[in-house]
């Protein structure tokens, strides 16, 4: 059943819907590294009120699905803002932006807090403004005992994309379902192609993944 | 928000509808998680079969199930599936969505249990084996045991996650709240209130184990948000003794900790030059003394004065009133400290700790700020380790750059905060030898907290012992050991000549 030739029919046709994958997935990283350092700083703040408005951001994503939400902004931001965005690639963007946003300001922030207290003492001795604190100090640490995490979450981001074929975005699913729907039989190769195409995207990011751990490993004060 | 966006009727009308599905959802998360739970232990096991080519596949196979989505997994299960000759099997949109998203999360817990297990003590293997405990029995009354109780919060956090990928199930088919939701919108043209109510379900359902889990991490991480609670309002005594001789004066300072009360009264100047040794038994707050001084730790009353503007609080329309950063900042400015566990900055070289400060927060000029900061490098006898990163020093070593780095800040006064008590014995001489060349060639003060008793004495001018809160004795150090009577003071040093 597996034949080359059918490899070779259905292969180019998912590639058709790569574009869509790749760029979908590189703006929802942007817009999620974004997210995480901005939510994540405004969470360390000292004012009560940003603090708790960031809160507000990081447990409502957090705790609804990335689904429910792409389904949401996708009715919502038409009649609530009364816009088209442009694209479904905009609403997909900002959805799974915002949602690995909301997970990734987390990690910023538990990084940053994981820093050992020393480091800020010592600074402070130093005399250090609690800008510079953060500039010289606490952030570059904090930033390579983030770099796993990052990986892991733009792998989870990748997979993520994929939702964008249900608000009619012509992803590498999209092209799938669309080869399935008119070829049953040949279903399980066509998704098993699928599959195989977003492994082949996640291998690179799983090599930067391995290489962000054996970084952050080196360079952080255990004491 | 005008009404033709947001219908409440619509809301409620389609609020039971929506509900409908909640058995669904939630019946299908607790068996998928169910089943991943119990799938986790074949990756577990499977990863520990001693075949080096079997131990690849079976790690790029669970590398590969976790870095593709589980949407197209869903998909394959249910519509690939039965179409596959021979080994073909149609499954309910139910059944598919258990094993779709059980598999892809099994990968996951799967890893847990792994990081579980290795994280037992290495003698725990070889005290079964001694005991001659059989495969079986090491597993289920040694190893596991101890390796799934440190796992349980990392578990409990999967079932949210998984909680919130079930709804990937309506795609093919599994009337949860989602499909409830899209088709009441398919329906009616209102697609908003529906997914609403959908959004608001999962945060009310996994609000509660997302406190949960947040209590767990505050437990492991209080640190940061201590905050001090102040009586800020107390005047400063501003007496004509603000011209006389002391670069630092504590007046009357309390300190506690929560209801512990670790100082009770503190009056105490420090002299341009002078060399302080603070002794007495631990806990007795001599640490806190100095810390209060470098702003690491604010007093719950009482002033220190330094240069004769007062540290932690500061005049605002004609009121004392709490310091602000800034204020701290321009005060501490001739203080420098040198700590226990020396505190280097680990991703910058010997040489970059010694001259952040001095370009940043002197702003002094990079050339000169190098210049002294490898001369200083070099009286403490490191000027082969510039290009060092602290990771790659002894302890000895570290405490000695720690001290360069603050002395390149030209500070007036210094303290040092047991900075032998983390060394290992045979170390603790080559950093005393710093501090003594120190106290001889330089005209900074000098206030040391130690546990070095013969050492403190040799070098200071005056040494204090502090017990239970409060300076019990001072003078100078003949003064001190031979002529003391306090009772305490001479039990602390028998009890010190002994060891």
């Amino acid at each position: 059943m597996i034949t080359i030739s059918a490899i070779i029919d259905i292969f180019p046709q998912l590639l058709r819907g790569l574009g869509i994958t790749v760029t979908v997935l590189i703006g929802s990283a942007i817009v999620a590294y974004l997210m995480a350092f901005i939510a994540g700083l405004c969470r360390l703040s000292q004012n009560v009120l940003i603090r708790k408005f960031t809160g507000l951001y990081v447990e409502i994503f957090r705790g609804t699905s990335l689904i429910v939400q792409l389904f949401w902004l996708y009715y919502a931001i038409p009649m609530l803002f009364g816009i088209q965005l442009g694209s479904n690639w905009w609403t997909g963007v900002i959805a799974i932006g915002l949602n690995y946003g909301a997970y990734l300001s987390e990690v910023v922030r538990g990084s940053i807090l994981s820093v050992a207290k020393g480091q800020t003492e010592a600074a402070v001795a130093l005399n250090m403004s609690r800008f510079q604190r953060m500039r010289i100090v606490i952030f570059p640490q904090a930033v390579r005992m983030m770099l796993p995490e990052f990986g892991n979450y733009t792998i989870q981001m990748l997979k993520g994309t994929s939702l964008v074929s249900l608000i009619g975005m012509t992803d590498v699913l999209y092209y799938g379902d669309i080869m399935r729907s008119t070829n049953l039989a040949q279903a399980p190769l066509i998704y098993l192609l699928v599959l195989v195409l977003y492994f082949i995207l996640a291998l690179p990011l799983i090599w930067l993944t391995r290489k962000g751990e054996s970084i952050s490993k080196k360079g952080v004060a255990s004491g | 928000m005008s009404s033709t966006y947001w219908s409440w009727e619509t809301f409620f009308e389609a609020l039971p509808i929506v509900l409908q599905g909640l058995g669904w959802t939630v019946g299908l998360t607790i068996t998928c998680y169910l089943f991943a739970l119990i799938f986790g232990f074949v990756w577990t096991f499977l990863r520990r079969v001693p075949n080096r080519t079997f131990h690849w596949v079976v790690t790029w196979v669970m590398e590969f199930i976790r870095s593709t989505p589980p949407l197209v997994q869903l998909f394959f299960i249910y519509y690939a599936w039965p179409m596959i000759p021979g080994i073909g099997v149609t499954l309910s949109p139910f059944a598919s969505g258990v094993l779709g998203l059980g598999i892809h999360f099994s990968t996951y817990i799967g890893e847990i249990y792994r990081s579980g297990i290795e994280g037992v003590d290495k003698g725990q293997w070889e005290a079964s084996r001694a005991l001659n405990y059989s495969t079986l029995d090491k597993w289920r009354k040694i190893i596991l045991p101890q390796a799934l109780p440190p796992t349980i919060p990392m578990l409990g956090n999967y079932f949210i996650i998984m909680f919130k990928e079930v709804p990937l199930t309506s795609t093919i088919g599994v009337s949860g709240i989602l499909l409830m939701a899209n088709t009441y919108g398919a329906q009616n043209w209102a697609y908003l209130e529906p997914l609403t109510i959908v959004g608001m379900i999962f945060l009310v359902l996994s609000y509660p184990s997302a406190i949960l889990i947040k209590k767990l991490e505050v437990k492991m991480n209080t640190r940061f948000d201590k905050k001090v609670k102040s009586d800020g309002r107390k005047r400063e005594k501003r007496s004509s003794d603000v011209m006389s001789e002391p670069i630092v004066k504590y007046r009357d300072v309390h300190k506690s900790f929560g209801d512990t009360k670790v100082l009770k009264g503190i009056n105490l100047d420090i002299h341009p030059a002078e060399k302080i040794a603070v002794i007495g038994p631990s806990g007795s707050g001599k640490t806190t003394i100095i810390r209060m001084l470098m702003t690491l730790e604010e007093p719950t009353s009482g002033d220190i004065i330094v240069d004769g503007t007062n540290l932690w609080k500061m005049e605002k329309n004609d009121k004392m009133v709490k310091a602000n950063e800034k204020h701290l900042r321009e005060v501490r400015g001739d203080i420098g400290m040198v700590f226990q566990h020396f505190n280097l900055f680990p991703h910058m070289t010997i040489l970059e700790n010694c001259m952040s400060a001095p370009i940043h927060v002197k702003k002094e000029n990079k050339n000169e700020v190098r210049e002294r900061a490898i001369q200083m490098l070099e009286r403490v006898g490191l000027g082969d380790k510039l290009e060092n990163y602290p990771s790659q020093l002894s302890g000895g070593q570290k405490q000695r750059v720690a001290m360069a780095r603050a002395l390149v800040m030209r500070p007036k006064i210094m303290l040092f905060d047991e900075v032998t008590s983390a060394l290992d014995p045979e170390l603790v001489g080559e950093v005393l030898e710093v501090i003594r060349d120190i106290a001889k060639n330089d005209d900074m003060a000098m206030v040391l907290v130690t546990h070095e008793m013969d050492f403190a004495l040799d070098i200071a001018d005056k040494v204090l012992f502090l017990d239970e809160g409060v300076i019990a004795e001072q003078g100078t150090a003949s003064e001190v050991i031979e002529h003391s009577s306090n009772e305490r003071l001479q039990s602390f040093l028998h009890r010190f000549r002994k060891v």
